[in-house]
């Protein structure tokens, strides 16, 4: 407010004068409104937006303020008021060029009474300050058009995402519901012929491939896995947990993975044990999948760190590597479903831990440099 | 032979999967093991071969149509010396699994089927089948003595 007073430069010396301004007009004020709608109300566009309503009552509330506008004083109480009138208009619907319109009009009423009854030499200051005034309550209203236009292109862009999201999550439960019975067929034909060829002869030249499409029908399988749960976010089942022991037994079973690769994976809890309402499944795969990644992330030899600590109502689980860091334009689409920049990867695994995370009411936070990458979830103790 | 269980030649089992060859080649599977295979291509096949092959152990797909997989387990169990159900659902249907289970399947088995894990289901199934019907053996054959013992 002080900003906006000093920006149309609405000093002590014109709020004095606005005040006399006001002794001067305030028996005008009603004439002031009724000329002010009957004006406004010979539009059709803006009458329709008012139809409706009780001239009476809009002149009254015109004249209030006009009124608190010559008198302020302009501070706090004064402009959560004038938003109050300001989101009134937005959420009516009066398109914002009406409002300039009204807000000339009643300029224009100000002017020509001022020039009617004031003394002569105080013409000018009065409509001077007269000016600054509905310089600072245009200001005002126009705050509120652009919150409104600002908001609803918030909106519509959330409402696209949601239609693309809703758009893949029934691609991919139509495909996966697609895949999965051909791939069990063959799975199970498959085993048929490597149990066969093995009763017939230990040959591994022709057991090795039957393995191997095994193998690839084991990773099908779980990009399917993968794609359904993607497509049907399941249901949540709150429980008090001890989040050290959910962790580490989430971690422990990523260890034979790391061992191979030669990565060092360790947690570090704070405390033990932290209790928060989590669903242990889920937590369970949120870690497997940030786990899973940065392992995946870092060479031979790198490390991995879990860390859990309790700030304020939150429990924090930071998973952090020492790999290469992510480029900004990998880690502005982490989140989105089919990222991915794995040959082999769905991209659905950040995006389950993103929806996962949500579900608990937490929040992920991500920072990447060339010395690593830190995903830092919040989850509260009481969701 | 098999790893599975001593009685296995007797065994009779009905797999109920209506893609093709999933059931062929699981029947396929289940016969080198040893065990008499016979096979139904959806839920009303099924019950409407129960009585003649009179298996110890249904095999059947949850999601086939025409009948729902928890209705078909119920039916299934109906008769008077009924089979042991195992359910074959997919992940993702754990909901459907619980309700076979609930209508009184014995156990469940994910998709893509891996052999050795149905074997071993398989293994326990029949094992407590058996066990069931050692003990209705045994309760009637006490009926029976205890009548005995009140008529004398």
């Amino acid at each position: 407010m002080d900003e906006l007073l000093a920006y149309v430069e609405l000093g002590d010396e014109d709020t004095a004068r606005l005040r006399e301004v006001h002794a001067i007009l305030s028996p005008q004020f009603p004439a002031m409104a009724n000329e002010f709608y009957t004006k406004i109300l010979g539009h059709p566009g803006a009458s329709s937006v008012l139809s409706g309503s009780d001239r009476e009552k809009l002149c009254r509330t015109l004249t209030e303020w006009m009124s608190s506008g010559l008198l302020g004083p302009y501070d706090e109480a004064f402009y959560d008021k004038r938003s109050l009138i300001g989101r009134r208009h937005v959420e009516i619907g009066l398109a914002q060029h009406y409002m300039l319109v009204a807000m000339n009009v009643i300029r224009a009423g100000y002017v020509s009474r001022i020039f009617q009854l004031a003394p002569a030499g105080q013409v000018l200051p009065f409509i001077t300050a007269v000016h600054k005034l509905l310089d600072v309550e245009l200001a005002m209203v126009l705050h509120h058009y652009q919150l409104a236009s600002e908001r609803k292109l918030v909106e519509r862009e959330r409402r696209h995402q949601r239609d693309q999201l809703a758009a893949m999550q029934t691609l991919s439960s139509g495909l996966a519901h697609g895949i999965r019975n051909p791939l069990n067929s063959a799975k199970l034909q498959l085993e048929l012929l490597e149990r066969r060829l093995r009763k017939h002869a230990e040959d591994p030249r022709l057991t090795d491939p039957t393995e191997l499409a095994h193998h690839e029908i084991g990773r099908l399988a779980a990009l399917v896995n993968d794609f359904l749960a993607f497509a049907q976010p399941p249901s949540m089942h709150f429980e008090d947990q001890d989040l050290v022991v959910v962790v580490r037994h989430a971690l422990e079973l990523e260890r034979p993975i790391a061992h191979k690769r030669d990565i060092h994976l360790e947690l570090v809890a704070e405390r033990e044990p932290i209790h928060a309402r989590v669903d242990s499944t889920k937590l369970h795969q949120i870690i497997h999948n940030l786990v899973r990644n940065a392992i995946e992330a870092v060479a031979a030899g790198g490390h991995v760190e879990l860390t859990m600590f309790q700030e304020g109502d939150r429990v924090h689980v930071v998973v952090a590597d020492d790999g290469p860091g992510m480029p900004d334009h990998v880690r502005a689409r982490i989140y989105e479903p089919f990222f991915s920049t794995k040959e082999s990867g769905t991209g659905l695994g950040m995006s389950i831990v993103h929806s996962l995370v949500t579900m608990h009411g937490g929040t992920i936070g991500l920072t990447s440099s060339p010395s690593g990458t830190r995903f830092d979830v919040a989850l509260p103790r009481m969701p | 032979m098999s790893p599975v269980t001593p009685h296995v030649a007797t065994r009779r089992i009905l797999v109920v999967d209506d893609e093709a060859n999933a059931r062929v080649a699981l029947a396929e599977l289940l016969r080198d093991e040893g065990f008499e295979v016979e096979t139904a291509v959806h839920g009303f096949d099924a019950l409407s071969k129960l009585g003649s092959v009179a298996p110890h152990v249904v095999i059947t797909d949850l999601q086939m149509p025409g009948m729902e997989g928890s209705e078909l387990v119920a039916r299934l169990l109906q008769g008077s010396d009924p089979p042991s159900v195992i359910v074959m659902t997919s992940f993702g249907e754990i909901a459907a699994a619980v309700a076979a289970l609930r209508a009184g399947a014995s156990n469940y088995v994910t998709k893509p089927i891996h052999f050795d894990e149905l074997l071993l289901v398989l293994g326990k199934v029949i094992e407590h089948h058996d066990l069931e019907r050692e003990v209705d053996r045994l309760r009637a054959q006490d009926d029976g003595d205890a009548d005995r013992a009140a008529v004398t």
